[in-house]
């Protein structure tokens, strides 16, 4: 475990400092600059994990061949990629919201959309399109390929709904379902609903890898 | 200073009744076989024999629909115990998913992972074999069977499997490997499976060979003793058949050229003589190769 725990560590650091880099970029933007696109990409930053990381584990497809491959079992390899996914959407979120608040403890104008409260909420999205990510590497091509297509039009639609958010609150209209918290009921059932449907697509991604044949 | 673990003294592996199915598809069939420790086996059959998808459940990288497979007595699929033991070279392909890494990152990870890496070993290799340090899809299909062939005799896996091993090798890199290799069980007494299409060449780094047909085991003996029992028996067609019908023979394979006969016959020695003793028929010795066509040839008859 110790070993494939350096070998996604290597992973993990390539992702958490692209991360990292853009964040800083973003709070240094904001701060010193007046350009209202740093406003846009602040409210872009909390969505990070649900594109960047399933986006990043989706590649992973090689890495978890090749542990296999030298002889690890597969039950620690999924266990290890499953840790991994939940410790980067964390850090990646934990890293959203120190950078939100930073903005907004300098400039009043930024509206929080996410605090601390919120991170159950988008964690459990990203977790399930992470986990759609994993399946799709090991379903059939044909399914693999629609699991694929309905991936990129998820991206496509957090994007999408990120840069709208971002204009919206540009031009200072309320949002209702803002900031994001847990504890809200609209956000409380979509966390659920969200979180089974990881579980599920869990349990899928593991019942095909298992019987998956290694190859090079 | 890197510390090599010794690895430990190879133990028999074992394909207990597997069975392998591809959707409908069967592709080995209540397969029975041992590879004993400390020999060379040559494993052989037809494209779609089964030979990748055996050494791949053998080496727990594949999923068998029925039986198992065993080490030692213990089952290999996702034993910790067992899996350290055994390596599985795979052919390279430049469309496959580690076609993006480095040389030196995929021998990293066996680095990592393999119980009985020797990096020195490695190294040795990368430069015998002259390998860039490049993306894997950016070597030749030589080149890939070398990164193959070297993260196999590194890991120092008391069982390595190595299937096509010499695919897109030059004649040079063939025979260097095939020293390479015996040097490197003269040394240890490690086992070695080896798949190969290209078994005349072979042939002679084979203590014992395995011929797989149609997901069955048709042979599972040592070379010599197999190609011993087969011979071409050659001569007028009339004579042949003849002599081949009062001894209730069924030729393995058969040419015929104009009026004249060529059969490929398996028995013992004190048949081969006795045909050699009737007039105007010549028996010949056969190759591994010539065996191996006449055992998988289904009787192909070429005119």
């Amino acid at each position: 475990m110790r070993n494939l725990v350096r070998y996604f560590g290597l992973t993990f650091l390539q992702y958490i400092g692209v991360v990292m880099a853009f964040v800083v970029l973003v709070v240094l933007g904001a701060r010193y600059t007046p350009l209202s696109l740093f406003e846009s990409y602040t409210y872009m930053m909390p969505t990070m994990g649900l594109w960047l990381a399933p986006l990043t584990l989706a590649g992973c497809h090689s890495t978890m061949a090749l542990p296999t491959y030298f002889g690890v079992r597969r039950w620690n390899t999924f266990l290890c990629i499953q840790i991994l996914a939940v410790v980067m959407e964390l850090c990646t979120l934990a890293l959203a919201v120190l950078g939100t608040t930073l903005i907004a403890s300098w400039n009043p104008e930024y509206d929080m959309v996410l605090s601390v409260g919120g991170i159950p909420v988008l964690l459990a999205a990203s977790l399930t399109v992470t986990e759609m990510a994993l399946l799709a590497q090991y379903l059939p091509r044909g399914a693999k390929q629609r699991t694929a297509s309905i991936l990129m039009v998820l991206i496509m639609i957090v994007l999408s709904c990120s840069i709208t958010i971002g204009f919206v609150k540009a031009i200072g209209i309320p949002l209702a379902l803002f900031p994001i918290h847990a504890l809200r009921p609209g956000w409380a059932v979509f966390t659920l609903v969200c979180a089974a449907v990881a579980v599920i697509l869990g349990v899928a991604t593991w019942r095909f890898y298992r019987k998956a044949v290694i190859r090079l | 200073m890197t510390t090599i673990t010794k690895a430990p003294a190879p133990q028999p592996l074992q394909a207990d009744k597997l069975c392998k199915n591809y959707g409908k598809q069967p592709v080995l069939q209540d397969l029975d076989l041992t590879f004993e420790p400390g020999r060379i086996y040559g494993l052989i059959g037809r494209n779609g024999a089964g030979k990748t998808t055996l050494l791949g459940i053998l080496s727990g990288q594949n999923y068998a629909t029925g039986g198992r497979a065993l080490y030692g007595g213990q089952p290999v699929w996702e034993n910790s115990a067992v899996l350290g033991n055994l390596h599985f070279a795979r052919e390279m392909s430049a469309a496959s998913e580690l076609a993006g890494l480095s040389v030196k990152n995929f021998l990293r990870a066996g680095r990592l992972f393999c119980p009985y890496w020797d990096q020195n070993y490695a190294d040795e290799l990368i430069k015998k074999f002259e390998l860039p340090n490049k993306m894997i899809n950016r070597l030749s299909r030589g080149q890939m069977s070398m990164v193959s062939i070297t993260a196999a005799l590194a890991s120092r896996a008391p069982v390595t499997l190595l299937d096509e091993p010499t695919a897109g090798l030059d004649v040079v890199a063939r025979e260097r490997f095939y020293r390479i290799l015996l040097d490197e069980y003269q040394r240890t007494g490690r086992t070695f499976v080896i798949s190969t299409h290209i078994i005349e060449e072979a042939a002679s780094v084979f203590e014992k060979v395995v011929i797989l047909d149609e997901g069955k085991e048709v042979a599972d003996q040592n070379t010599e003793d197999l190609v011993e029992q087969f011979r071409y028996i050659s001569g007028p067609a009339a004579e042949l058949d003849a002599a081949l019908a009062e001894r209730g023979i069924t030729p393995l394979q058969t040419q015929v050229l104009g009026g004249h006969k060529m059969v490929a016959v398996r028995g013992e020695e004190a048949l081969f003589e006795e045909l050699a003793a009737r007039d105007g028929l010549t028996v010949e010795g056969m190759n591994l190769q010539n065996v191996f066509v006449a055992l998988c040839g289904h009787g192909d008859e070429e005119g």
